[in-house]
């Protein structure tokens, strides 16, 4: 009996280990980093996507974004500029993702590195999407959560002016 | 008796409640006195009416951006805006306003909408009521030098704010 307790104890403290530490991947490299005032943050909140969805714009281009926009849950921006760090921080947050995220699509020229990884949900839609940018002047992350359709993103992407997110319509080619 | 009695009783729930709202806001702003210069303005119900009452001497000219904006200021019942300034440059430590935001999200139960945060510069937006409206919204606001709360009370709903987007965008 004094065996079957402290077993159950131990789950017990096992499991709300597990649950501190159930925030994603994604979450704790952010988390790692939002508190560096050397750091950019933008943060937009479900509350907000979900009050953005209540809006009916009479603009078409804006409908189009608009659509895209009702399925969107968060989105976070963590970038730093003017940094030599670009190259390090894109290779560490890379390497810190790689366990929870696919990679998508990666881009590398001479000054930087750019890459695209995605979670899917069970619909096989995108759960997550993060970017990464890397280049000897600057850093970004930047995670899109929702329910996104890869697609439509796409469609959208160059009408959003976050610097990357055009390298998305290349998507379609393939 | 009993009635007047019950209606006395829901009043003062009403009233604690109302005065509740802005516990936290009013413990940060008293917190900051005598550390820093500061400036309250408040432009309470009449001073929204007095508002619209100016706004409409422009009726003879029926402009539209008037009418639209004066349909929104319906619903804008009090505009609090509160500095706090330091030309020294030592403004709020973001420890401080990290604890307000805590204070509004947990005690007044605000629901953070929105943060940029750029090296010292920093805005918060956080608001409370329904997914279809604005209601009751409080932004923070810090640079170099100042911090500045600006808390909107509205029954604004997303609609008129939808309304206003569309009207805008034709003109």
């Amino acid at each position: 009996m004094m065996k079957r307790s402290l077993l159950l104890l131990i789950a017990v403290v096992m499991s709300m280990h597990l649950y501190a530490q159930s925030g994603g991947v994604a979450d704790r490299f952010f988390q790692k980093y939002e508190n560096d005032r050397n750091f950019t943050v933008v943060s937009i909140t479900p509350k907000m996507f979900s009050m953005f969805s209540k809006l009916d714009l009479n603009d078409p281009d804006a409908r189009n974004l608009m659509r895209v926009v009702q399925k969107l849950k968060g989105l976070r921006i963590l970038s730093k500029e003017g940094t030599k760090d670009g190259p390090r921080l894109y290779k560490e947050a890379a390497a810190f993702l790689t366990s929870d995220f696919q990679e998508l699509m990666t881009v590398r020229d001479k000054d930087s590195d750019l890459k695209f990884m995605v979670k899917e949900n069970a619909r096989g839609n995108i759960s997550e999407l993060i970017m990464l940018v890397g280049s000897n002047s600057e850093f970004m992350a930047m995670s899109l959560t929702g329910d996104i359709d890869l697609a439509e993103l796409s469609q959208i992407a160059s009408s959003v002016n976050i610097q990357g997110m055009d390298k998305l319509k290349n998507l379609k080619k393939k | 008796m009993k009635k007047l009695t019950i209606a006395v009783c829901m009043l003062a729930c009403f009233t604690r409640a109302a005065s509740a709202q802005e516990k936290s806001l009013r413990e940060f702003r008293r917190s900051c006195n005598g550390n820093a210069e500061t400036h309250e303005v408040t432009l309470g119900n009449t001073a929204m009416k007095f508002a619209r009452w100016c706004l409409s001497f422009d009726n003879n000219s029926h402009d539209e951006d008037v009418a639209a904006t004066r349909k929104l200021l319906k619903q804008v019942h009090r505009l609090k805006v509160y500095t706090i300034s330091n030309e020294e440059g030592t403004n709020v430590p973001l420890e401080a306003i990290s604890k307000l935001k805590d204070n509004l999200q947990q005690k007044d139960r605000f629901e953070p909408l929105m943060q940029v945060r750029e090296k010292g510069h920093l805005i918060d937006i956080l608001n409370k009521g329904k997914d279809d409206e604005l209601g009751n919204m409080v932004m923070l606001i810090q640079d170099d030098k100042d911090f500045v709360i600006v808390h909107l009370k509205t029954s604004l709903k997303l609609s008129d704010i939808n309304g206003l987007i569309n009207h805008f965008a034709i003109n």
